[in-house]
């Protein structure tokens, strides 16, 4: 018995290499963009090409698919390529805009199942295909993972809303809130990660541009930094946002909600047409620009969550529910009309510190 | 036997018992004055210090007086002429014979049943060194020798008290090996010493020519790869454990010393600890135990995350590791045992050659395996560092290096069938082994920082020595102060 | 004398902190089996009130401990030789049948998360080799482990809570008890939350015969389900801040997946392994000491091939059904359900039954 115990082990070891994978016979997807249509998904995969580049900044090479499903559609890369492809580090998931409006439950429930994919990849809507985003000429080759790291900064200065895999689903899933992802649009001077879209449960139902976009965050308090820039023209100023708060408070009665966001920043001025010292009127003058523009985008802002897209991005039907239930219970279950009806007001403090270096 | 009366038989007797051994050196001697008291010695050549046979033995016999009528001849001569230092009376055959190849010299008289055992030791031994293995930046230099009484007598020098008792054995039918139980009594352990004992009695081999062969033969859980008994060569380490209640064996011939009970937290300390400043001491623990750690776990932790956990690696990591990897043919789990094959055996081969060539023969290795495997493809540049550097933290604890070589191989093969989840059941395996282990009644994990009870004055860190006020910290069960 | 037969080590007995340790470790290694019932939001919640609520079914347990010499005795003075020794069988067995259902939740947990090729045997015979190295020697060596295995299962757990911080959503949480207290309570309390607690009654019976003050409170134990209580409370909070709800609810292991998600920089990702470590490592504690009081119930222990026999058993009813996590979830519902009323029930009707024998007398 006790020689048969080594040869035993022995056995059971060897039988357990199932999983065993090298990393080069993987295939890095370092993003992809997913279109649906009625022969079933097209993918493009964004694959880190570790013999070009360099190490940290690898190329890229692309790989189109297609299936009837994802899992079928990956599968039959690896039938093409020999090579399995890997989405554990898959950082960026670009959907095209019929797709999204279709619904996108399928690609979250895929991503959600799928062991090796981080629920903090990001997911995007594309203006148009999502294939186009990646479409590139030869005179600009686009190194592996630029698209994410752009989203990344993106989310970073509030031009678009941060938001992994498991933040969305886990908005799409709650009452009260619906779920935003980042937009990003290719132009003739590249691709940009700009703007919301804005969901209703799994589907797309509207976008918004970059101010409203920055301002539908400080509202969520998702902002922490960026740029926030009033006036146009030569009369455009801008200052540094160094810190965002909001508090809502949400009640009322059934027939009559309301919700009151009380914003408040805290700035630094960065550039500004006008000369002279930064003195207390003038001041007292831009934080008074700035409060009174940000105002202005919120309420345009609702006016287009409430009458255009019908959608509570802002998250004002998950504050009720968290704080006062026994209202949500009455207004829980047909909320998409009762946002629309909410009396939504915003009370914007700005306070500015100064001009960096700069007394002027 | 016993000894005759008869001179001549005697003689007889050792010749025949050393028949072609040209090593025994006959020596007769007859007082002037008594020619009945002719008297013969043996001795060893090359194992006796001549000068003291000279002048202690051989002269005051060619000068003494003769005994006064009806005393009793042997007793004279032991107590009035001879002037060695040590002198004894034994009718014993085999005691008489095995004093003699020690170095004694034996006193044969006419009409004596009995022969005298004197104390002429002189053989050569290497000189007083720092042991290789445990060398320290500061601290004593001194290192145990091959011959047991100087070792005995360093230990001596360092407690100076008659507590400490330093019993005699003869181990080995044939080497008779001289060995010697050393404790501090009252300090000591009681249940430790006896069992001690008791296991030393069972040993029973021909040769005992190094400690090892005892401490085989004694020690608990004999199929683990963590020894249960501390060596070392130093007097000053041995006199440290004395004095925290441990029991001392010292085997002649070999300057490596056994002391029982031996726990896993000794394998991390090392006397400069108890030299250089506590917090310097705190870090340098600290490091060795992280050492050990490493050195068993990198290998298996690299090549789980870079075939069944890749997600866990950073991205940009995982891009320089895939980068480095291309081209090489072998699997990771092949890579790791290949090159962990390499380095034992540069790490071997530089052992056993002379310091001359073992300088370049690293060199050599080293530029081999290091650079133009890599640049072959043979292997990876990061594999390569992952195993330099879990065979360097390796080394850092060359008590448990064979311990490292086991676990190490046991958790690569762990690692090889499921991931980090094989890793992890590993490492909890092992550390139930060592729960599990007892060292003369003693938990291995005793005193450590995973200790339950005891103090925790000296494991992870070294109190400073005002703190530091209990002793006899491994007491079994009954005898805790 | 044999080598091995020199135990002069620390006397048999365990610390209060020894058992406090692997208490809290045992009801730890329970987790896999909470949230069948449907807690929903407030089910951290419910596993604090269940670790308050755990008080007074200890002190049941406690007495039955202490009732008579060894604890199986209780049931035979109770019930007669048959009868008892019928029940004292049962128990035994439920104590294996527990033991092998968190390996099988383990297993689950392996396949889902990393290993999906892996076959189940293997992963069954290493966890069943870790558990016999854990039994061989005894519960000395469980108590050992247990000090250096809670704090290391504590400091990862700390660490994971304190690494999420910055991404939790404190609001996720609210309302607290929003349906009232009594659905879940019917529900998630006596078939989830609650179960770890019940079934420590193992653990209990193994470990106060062998506490070093053999009479009085063994207040370490009441300190345990306290601790484990809003130590688990705590855990499942941050799940739920950090996956939202009800989205935390879709994942078969919450914390595995929260660990996942949290990020320290741009360096740290995916700390899986923090989840995932002292899971195993409750498990395993837990399993040890299921299986140590299914020797003690059954009159094997201490004989030798007793550890192996009771480790292979319960790897191998592991290895019954297809194993797929439906399989693995389903009876666990049932489980909760049945498991419960036994080991609230028996100890207090035995201990009833002494005291009547006792009164007869």
């Amino acid at each position: 018995m006790k020689k048969l115990l080594p040869l035993a082990a022995l056995c059971l070891l060897l039988c357990g290499c199932g999983d065993y994978r090298e990393l080069d016979s993987r295939d890095i997807v370092a993003g992809m963009a997913v279109d649906r249509g009625g022969d079933g998904y097209h993918l493009l995969l964004e694959i880190a090409d570790v013999t070009a580049g360099s190490d940290d900044n690898p190329g890229a090479r692309w790989l189109g698919l297609q299936g009837a499903s994802l899992a079928e559609a990956i599968e039959n890369g690896a039938g093409g390529t020999g090579r399995q492809a890997y989405l554990g580090h898959t950082q960026m998931v670009i959907v095209g805009e019929e797709t999204a409006r279709g619904g996108i439950d399928d690609l979250l429930g895929y991503f959600q199942r799928t062991a090796d994919v981080h629920m903090t990849l990001a997911m995007a809507v594309s203006e148009g295909e999502a294939a186009d985003i990646y479409q590139q000429g030869e005179a600009d080759p686009q190194a592996a993972f630029d698209l994410a790291r752009a989203a990344v900064q993106a989310g970073e200065t509030g031009l678009a809303p941060a938001m992994p895999l498991y933040r969305f689903v886990a908005d799409r899933l709650d009452e009260g809130v619906e779920g935003i992802l980042p937009c990003v649009s290719r132009s003739g001077d590249g691709v940009h990660v700009a703007g919301a879209a804005l969901f209703r449960d799994d589907k797309l139902v509207g976008r918004l541009d970059g101010d409203l976009t920055q301002t539908l965050l400080m509202a969520r308090g998702l902002l922490s930094q960026g740029v926030l820039t009033v006036g146009g023209g030569e009369n455009a100023v801008s200052f540094e946002i160094r810190a965002c708060s909001a508090r809502v408070q949400a009640g009322g009665r059934p027939d009559d909600l309301e919700a009151r966001y009380d914003i408040a920043l805290t700035l630094e001025l960065s550039q500004s047409g006008l000369d002279g010292r930064l003195d207390a009127e003038r001041r007292a003058e831009y934080e008074q620009l700035a409060a009174r523009t940000v105002k202005e985008r919120f309420e345009t802002l609702c006016r287009v969550l409430q009458d255009v897209c019908r959608v509570d991005s802002l998250g004002v039907g998950r504050q009720i529910h968290r704080r006062n239930p026994d209202l949500w219970e009455q207004v829980g279950p047909g909320w998409d009309s009762a946002f629309s009806g909410c009396r939504i007001t915003a009370q914007v403090d700005a306070a500015i510190l100064g001009g960096g270096r700069s007394l002027e | 036997m016993s000894v005759f009366t008869d001179l001549s038989q005697n003689v007889a007797r050792m010749q025949e018992l050393f028949d072609r051994d040209k090593t025994m050196i006959l020596r007769r001697v007859t007082p002037p004055g008594w020619p009945e008291g002719a008297v013969c010695l043996f001795f060893c050549d090359g194992m006796v210090n001549s000068t003291s046979i000279n002048e202690n033995i051989i002269r005051p016999l060619t000068l003494m007086q003769p005994p006064p009528k009806g005393a009793d001849r042997l007793r004279y001569l032991e107590e009035s002429v001879v002037q060695t230092n040590e002198a004894r009376q034994s009718g014993d055959w085999d005691d008489l014979i095995y004093s003699m190849v020690y170095g004694d010299t034996l006193l044969f008289c006419a009409g004596c049943d009995k022969a005298l055992v004197l104390n002429t030791k002189g053989f050569a031994m290497r000189g007083i060194s720092e042991p290789d293995g445990e060398t320290v930046l500061k601290g004593p230099r001194e290192g145990f020798t091959e011959g047991i009484l100087r070792n005995l007598s360093m230990l001596r020098r360092r407690l100076r008290v008659s507590e400490l008792k330093q019993e005699y054995l003869t181990l080995g039918t044939v080497s008779k090996t001289v060995c010697a139980l050393c404790y501090i009594d009252g300090v000591a352990d009681k249940k430790v010493l006896a069992e001690v004992r008791s296991r030393l009695k069972k040993v029973d081999m021909d040769g005992v020519l190094d400690s090892n062969y005892v401490a085989e033969v004694i020690r608990d859980h004999k199929e683990s790869p963590f020894k249960t008994i501390g060596t070392t060569e130093r007097p000053d380490v041995v006199a440290a454990k004395l004095l925290e209640g441990r029991v001392a064996l010292f085997v002649d011939g070999t300057p490596v010393v056994l002391t029982m009970p031996g726990i896993l937290i000794e394998s991390f300390q090392s006397s400069e600890d108890y030299y250089v400043g506590y917090q310097f001491a705190a870090v340098s623990r600290l490091l060795r135990m992280a050492g050990f750690f490493l050195a068993v776990s990198v290998v298996p932790i690299y090549i789980a995350l870079m075939t069944f956990h890749a997600e866990m690696l950073p991205t940009p990591l995982l891009l320089s590791i895939a980068s480095a990897r291309q081209g090489v043919p072998f699997p990771s789990v092949l890579e790791a045992l290949g090159l962990l094959t390499a380095f034992d055996l540069l790490r071997e081969a530089g052992t056993r050659t002379p310091s001359a060539i073992g300088q370049t023969l690293s060199i050599v290795g080293g530029l081999v395996v290091g650079s133009a495997a890599v640049e072959a493809r043979f292997a990876s540049a990061p594999m390569v560092i992952i195993i330099a550097f879990s065979g360097i933290t390796g080394l850092m604890i060359p008590k448990l290096k064979s311990a490292v070589i086991v676990i190490r191989l046991g958790l690569i093969a762990l690692v090889s069938c499921a991931g980090l989840y094989g890793y992890l059941i590993g490492m909890a395996a092992l550390l139930a082994h060592l729960a599990s282990m007892q060292s003369f009644g003693v938990n291995m994990l005793a005193s450590g920082p995973l200790s339950e009870m005891g103090s925790h004055e000296d494991s992870l860190a070294r109190a400073p020595f005002a703190r530091m006020k209990k002793r006899g910290r491994f007491l079994s069960r009954g005898d805790r102060p | 004398m044999k080598q091995t037969d020199v135990s002069c080590g620390d006397n048999g007995k365990l610390s209060g902190r020894q058992i406090f340790c692997l208490l809290v470790l045992f009801v730890s290694g329970s987790i896999g089996t909470v949230g069948g019932g449907g807690g929903g939001r407030d089910i951290w919640l419910l596993m604090l009130l269940s670790g308050a609520a755990a008080a007074p079914v200890y002190w049941l347990y406690l007495r039955l401990a202490r009732a008579r010499e060894t604890p199986q005795d209780c049931f035979q003075a109770a019930f007669g030789r048959w009868a008892g020794g019928a029940l004292r069988l049962l128990l035994g067995l439920a104590a294996v049948l527990t033991a092998a259902i968190d390996i099988r939740l383990f297993i689950s947990f392996t396949t889902a998360t990393a290993l999906p090729y892996t076959p189940r045997i293997l992963m069954a015979a290493l966890i069943g080799g870790a558990l016999y190295m854990l039994l061989r020697s005894g519960t000395e060596v469980l108590a050992r482990v247990a000090a250096p295995a809670f704090v290391l299962v504590a400091g990862m757990l700390t660490l994971s809570f304190f690494a999420s911080l910055p991404q939790l959503d404190w609001g996720a949480v609210l309302p607290v008890a929003e349906r009232g207290a009594q659905p879940p309570l019917s529900v998630s309390f006596m078939r989830g939350t609650f179960v770890p607690f019940l079934e420590s009654f193992f653990a209990v019976m193994v470990l106060v015969p062998l506490y070093n003050r053999p009479s009085g409170t063994v207040r370490p134990i009441f300190a345990a389900a306290l601790f484990a209580g809003a130590f688990l409370a705590l855990t499942l909070m941050k799940n739920t801040m950090l996956l939202g709800f009800p989205a935390v609810s879709q994942y078969f292991f919450p914390s595995y997946t929260a660990a996942s998600v949290v990020t320290v920089g741009d360096f740290f990702e995916r700390q899986e392994l923090l989840a995932a470590a002292p899971f195993l490592l409750c498990e395993l504690v837990k399993a040890g000491l299921c299986l140590t009081y299914a020797g003690q119930a059954l009159r094997v222990r201490g004989r030798r091939g007793a550890a192996p026999a009771l480790c292979i058993a319960a790897s191998g009813l592991t290895l019954l059904g297809r194993g797929g996590m439906a399989e693995s979830i389903e009876p666990l519902r049932l489980y909760g359900a049945w498991i419960a009323l036994p080991l609230l029930g028996v100890p207090a009707i035995t201990l009833l039954a002494l005291r009547l024998r006792k009164k007869t007398r």
